[in-house]
C-alpha cells in the first residue's frame, strides 16, 4: 500500500473496493495487496506461530471475498473492516481451542524476541513496559495494542471494538495515565536501574 | 514513558512477512474471485428472464385482442308443442310458457307465438322466448309440464343462439365465465386456450392460465414465459 495520509488512503481503498464489487479483477488484486500487510501484521503480532497466523490471514481474505458485495464503504473504512474480520477470526480460533480465552487472544502482546540472546540484548525499558502491560485487563491491553501497536486512530479503534469514539479516547487516556504512573513509581523505586 | 516507547513495547519483534505466502494466497483468491465473477454472469441473466416474461405476456395479450373470433350465446328458448287435431291453443299460452323460463335475474325481451297447421289437422305451436339469463332447459321443461293446459302435450325445448363476433380474449372470457357452464366445460375452455397460445408462442413457451371464478371478482390471468434471444454484445 502506498504511503498516503489516512484520508487519501481510505478513499483509495474505498475506490478499489467499489471497483472490485463491480467485477474489476485488477482492483481486487490491488485491494488484496494493500490490505495484506496490515491484516498480516495484526495477526502475526497476536499469534505466536507464523503458520497459524498465515492460516488466519487466508481465512480473513476468503471471508472478505465472500462478503465483498455486502461491504459498504460509507459505513466504515475498508481497512478497519478487514481488521475487524481479522479480530473475529482470531476470536473464533481461540474459542475453538480449549484453554484459550477469546478476549485474551485479541489482546495478546507480541513477544519481544524469539531466543534468549535477543531478549538479553533487547531494550530493558521495553521489557519493563511489557511486564506492566501484562498486569492490565485484556480489554485495556487490546485498546493499547490497537492504538500504539497497530497505529489505528481513535475512530478506527471505535469501529473495531464497537464502541463510541469518545469512550475509546477516555479509556485509552486512562490506561496510558495508569501505565505512566506505574512506570514513574517503578523509577522512583529504582527497579529499572537495577533490572538485569 | 513516551508514546514511542509504548509503541515499541507493543509492536515487539515483528516477524518478517512471508512473500511466498502472500503470492500463493493472492493466486488462490484471484481464482476464487474469477469463479465468483463467472457465477455472477450467470445470475445476471435473471433480469432478462423477467423482461422476457413481461414481453411474452404483453405479446400474448396483444395477440389475443387482435385475433378475431366468434362465439355463440343463448339469446332465447324455442318451445315446440304438438297439439292434437281437435285441440285449440290454450288462452295466453305464450305468456305462460315464457313465465316458465324466467327467474329472478332473467330479462325478458320478447315472446313470439306461431301456430302451424298441417293438412292432416295436427298443429304445431312454436313459442320463441327471447331474453337473457333464462332458466335451464330441464328446469323450464319441468315447469311447463306442470301447467294443466299442457297436460298430455308433447313439448320440446331448444336453445336459440346468436353469433357474437369478438376477439380471442373475448371468446375465452365467454367460455370461462358464461353462466351455467360446468366446471368440466370451463376446464376444457382453459385447456383449449393454453393449446392455442402454445401454438402461437412455440413449444419453448410456458403458458399459465389462471381463472378466478368468484362472481364478485371474475379474473382471467394469462402468463407466458419464454426466453428472448440473447441481446447482442455491446459494440466496442
Amino acid at each position: 500500500m502506498p504511503q498516503l495520509p489516512w484520508p487519501l488512503r481510505d478513499a483509495w481503498l474505498s475506490r478499489l473496493l467499489v471497483r472490485s464489487q463491480r467485477g474489476d479483477r485488477e482492483a481486487f488484486r490491488d485491494l488484496y495487496r494493500a490490505l495484506y500487510g496490515p491484516v498480516s501484521r495484526y495477526l502475526r503480532r497476536r499469534v505466536p506461530r507464523a503458520a497459524d497466523a498465515e492460516e488466519l490471514v487466508g481465512q480473513v481474505f476468503f471471508r472478505l471475498l465472500e462478503s465483498l458485495e455486502r461491504i459498504d464503504p460509507r459505513k466504515g473504512t475498508v481497512l478497519v473492516y478487514a481488521l475487524s474480520m481479522a479480530r473475529n477470526a482470531l476470536v473464533d480460533e481461540a474459542r475453538s481451542r480449549a484453554g484459550l480465552v477469546p478476549e485474551e487472544a485479541a489482546a495478546a502482546v507480541p513477544d519481544a524476541g524469539a531466543d534468549p540472546l535477543e531478549r538479553l540484548m533487547g531494550d530493558q525499558d521495553v521489557m519493563k513496559v511489557r511486564s506492566e502491560l501484562a498486569k492490565l485487563p485484556a480489554e485495556t491491553r487490546e485498546l493499547l495494542m490497537l492504538r500504539f501497536g497497530d497505529g489505528l486512530r481513535f475512530a478506527e479503534i471505535a469501529q473495531v471494538l464497537g464502541l463510541s469514539e469518545a469512550a475509546v479516547r477516555q479509556r485509552t487516556s486512562r490506561a496510558v495515565r495508569e501505565l505512566r504512573s506505574r512506570w514513574d513509581a517503578g523509577l522512583a523505586r529504582g527497579e529499572l536501574a537495577n533490572d538485569g | 514513558m513516551t508514546d514511542e516507547e509504548l509503541s515499541r513495547a507493543l509492536r515487539g519483534r515483528e516477524p518478517p512477512a512471508n512473500p511466498e505466502h502472500q503470492a500463493r494466497l493472492e493466486e488462490e483468491l484471484l481464482a476464487a474471485y474469477d469463479a465468483r465473477a463467472r457465477h455472477r454472469v450467470t445470475r445476471a441473466r435473471s433480469p432478462w428472464w423477467r423482461y422476457a416474461t413481461a414481453a411474452g405476456f404483453l405479446l400474448c395479450l396483444v395477440t389475443a385482442t387482435q385475433v378475431t373470433a366468434e362465439y355463440k350465446v343463448e339469446v332465447g328458448k324455442r318451445i315446440r308443442m304438438i297439439l292434437r287435431t281437435d285441440q285449440r291453443p290454450p288462452h295466453e299460452l305464450g305468456q305462460k310458457v315464457a313465465q316458465a323460463f324466467l327467474s329472478a335475474s332473467s330479462h325478458l325481451v320478447d315472446v313470439q307465438v306461431i301456430l302451424r297447421r298441417t293438412p292432416d289437422g295436427t298443429a304445431m305451436l312454436m313459442v320463441d322466448v327471447w331474453g337473457d339469463q333464462l332458466v335451464q332447459d330441464e328446469e323450464g321443461l319441468e315447469r311447463l309440464l306442470a301447467l294443466p293446459e299442457l297436460a298430455g302435450i308433447s313439448v320440446e325445448v331448444t336453445s336459440l343462439k346468436g353469433r357474437v363476433r369478438d376477439n380471442l380474449l373475448g371468446v375465452v372470457r365467454h367460455s370461462l365465465f358464461r353462466a351455467g357452464a360446468s366446471p368440466e366445460e370451463r376446464e376444457q375452455a382453459r385447456q383449449r386456450l393454453i393449446q392455442d397460445l402454445q401454438r402461437q408462442e412455440g413449444e419453448g413457451a410456458v403458458i399459465d392460465v389462471d381463472v378466478n371464478e368468484d362472481p364478485q371478482n371474475r379474473q382471467l390471468r394469462i402468463r407466458v414465459r419464454k426466453q428472448l434471444p440473447e441481446p447482442p454484445p455491446p459494440s466496442k
